[in-house]
């Protein structure tokens, strides 16, 4: 299996350092083995949906949401009330 | 436009549902509030919580799906879509892939007088991303998470259409379904209807896709307009310049009417779909589907349809009519009462009615206008019981309160005067105190009768009926 490992490295927005590349290649390899090498009793061809064990709706009512400033206590920089983040672009 | 080229779009259109609260959490779902005022673990993206979906939103989204005419999967699921970006708390939204909650409908549209069928592929629901907000002073952006988890439907077409008219067309007419199936508030300058717009073009005649560009930032239905005309435009230029079009996404200037490369097909997302594990599959009984269907309305195009061929209206005027749920039902309401002719009913709603609805930013159920008396007073001038100008008194009266116009035209003297006796006399009387007019009308200058015919109004102030009053204006300078 060829693992094309610069490009998991972008869509993980991760940097991988050129000497580190073919380590991460080997390491991703052997994951991927350990996988296929699951039982196969699991039957993945379908849909993947379960008609036997669905999950229960809720009803479209209203419950207080969460205080701003504890929310933003988990968050390393703030301002004005949001997340301060890196300026993005797109 | 290059006639040698056919245009060939497709629309994904996201409308935000009007739900009370978001579609995995509690949190209420509002526009403009303080932010990062409605969020929780949950529509924040925190690890250990999970979400729980409201039956609302599938609701909703099921009466979109009977509204385009989609087949309605009634066991379906989640799927994760995976991407990295500051407005995404958890680095994935919540979607649907392969099995989304409607599939393969059409939306017939009005095209000037013609009706296209727009192929549906899909509409499935999902959550909303946050706001980020772009502040040069602080060096960075601020996140605002109060959208994240505002359910969306996204609605797919079929490339399906082939000009900037019929998207419009069918923009608008999404647009009005939406307010129609009250699902959403549909309202552009809030964002909470947004499209992407993916065009190709090919030779006349080609049964082969060109390459399709897609195009990002369309905020609203009249910039889909002009960016589909800029975009097939450019792509034809490069065409017939021996150029190829290349797979890519451009964003939307609406400001310069431009659009530029945003990225190209190498840097294409992969989104990397797979089943949330954190969410089980769903069903929606067929019993529930079919109760959902029988509670769609009449729909707009099918209403403008059958003003014009019941009530023979005009297409601009039936559809002006079925465009607003409310005027629809007052008009419907008004000729169900079988005493005027639809045409007038029609002429009041469009005309004076509109004008006042305009003047005063409200909707018709806002008047204290009834059908019942709408309907009495067109019958009144019909019956020729009163003259136009008197409706339109009476109208001004019947706008504001509650009052049968019979007694509004009793109290104030309105009734036209159509008896014989009185309105010779008042003709004898003007043709008396006019002899250079009846000279002129007996030299040929058969025009002047207008004059003699508002002298005689005049006299029977306005009571008179200007038909009886012409014809006896006539027959008495003829006798003389
Ligand atoms: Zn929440």
């Amino acid at each position: 299996m060829e693992i094309d490992i610069m490009r998991l490295a972008k869509l993980a927005k991760l940097s991988i350092p050129e000497d580190k590349v073919e380590e991460f290649r080997s390491k991703m390899e052997s994951i991927i083995q350990m996988v296929e090498n699951l039982p196969d009793d699991l039957d993945t061809t379908g849909s993947l949906v379960d008609p036997d064990d669905t999950m229960e709706l809720r009803k479209d009512e209203v419950q207080p949401s969460f205080p701003r400033n504890e929310m933003l206590r988990n968050a390393p920089y703030t301002a004005a009330g949001c997340i301060l983040i890196p300026k993005v672009v797109d | 436009m290059n006639s040698n080229y056919e245009i060939v779009v497709g629309l994904e259109v996201h409308a935000e549902l009007s739900t009370e609260t978001k579609i995995f959490c509690g949190c209420k779902n509002e526009f403009g509030a303080e932010v990062n005022t409605n969020v929780c673990p949950v529509c924040m993206g925190l690890p250990g919580t999970l979400p729980v979906l409201n039956e609302q939103v599938v609701e909703y989204a099921i009466k979109m799906g009977h509204a385009m005419n989609c087949t309605i999967n009634g066991t379906t699921k989640h799927d994760r879509k995976n991407y990295f970006y500051p407005d995404l708390p958890k680095s994935y939204q919540i979607s649907q892939f392969d099995i989304p909650l409607c599939e393969n409908g059409y939306l017939d549209v009005l095209v000037g007088d013609e009706v296209k069928r727009i192929g549906v592929t899909r509409i499935h629901i999902e959550e909303d991303a946050g706001k980020l907000i772009h502040d040069d002073s602080l060096g960075g952006s601020l996140a605002d998470y109060n959208r994240c988890g505002v359910p969306l439907i996204e609605i797919v077409s079929e490339p399906d259409i082939r000009s900037a008219d019929e998207a419009k067309a069918y923009l608008d007419t999404i647009h009005t379904t939406l307010l129609y199936l009250g699902i959403s508030d549909a309202k552009m300058q809030e964002g909470s209807v947004r499209c992407d717009v993916n065009v190709s073009v090919r030779p006349v005649g080609s049964t082969e896709f060109g390459t399709r560009v897609e195009m990002k930032n369309v905020n609203s239905f009249s910039a889909a307009h002009r960016a589909i005309n800029y975009e097939a435009a450019r792509q034809i230029k490069v065409l017939e310049n021996g150029g190829e079009i290349v797979q890519e996404t451009r964003r939307w200037d609406d400001v310069k009417g431009v659009n530029v490369l945003l990225r190209s097909k190498e840097d294409a997302q992969d989104y990397r779909y797979f089943p949330d594990p954190d969410l089980l599959t769903f069903t929606v009984s067929d019993e529930k589907i079919a109760e959902i269907k029988a509670s769609i309305p009449e729909l707009p195009v099918a209403k403008t349809m059958r003003y014009m061929s019941e009530h023979g209206l005009s297409r601009a005027d039936s559809e002006l009519l079925a465009l607003n749920k409310n005027t629809a039902a007052f008009f419907e309401a008004v000729v169900a009462t079988g005493k005027c002719e639809p045409k007038s009913v029609s002429n009041w709603i469009l005309g004076d009615i509109y004008k006042v609805l305009n003047e005063r930013k409200c909707e018709i159920t806002d008047l204290a206008l009834t059908p019942a008396n709408l309907a009495e007073m067109i019958s009144l001038i019909e019956k020729k019981t009163i003259s136009n100008a008197a409706g339109k008194t009476v109208l001004e009266i019947i706008l504001n309160e509650d009052k049968d116009p019979n007694e509004i035209v009793k109290e104030k003297g309105l009734a036209q005067v159509s008896d014989t006796g009185a309105l010779n006399a008042i003709v004898e009387k003007v043709l008396a105190n006019n002899e250079k007019a009846v000279a002129d009308f007996k030299n040929g200058k058969t025009n002047v009768v207008g004059f003699l015919v508002g002298q005689c109004m005049k006299e029977s102030r306005g009571k008179g009926n200007p038909a009886m009053l012409k014809d006896m204006v006539v027959a008495a300078i003829e006798k003389m």
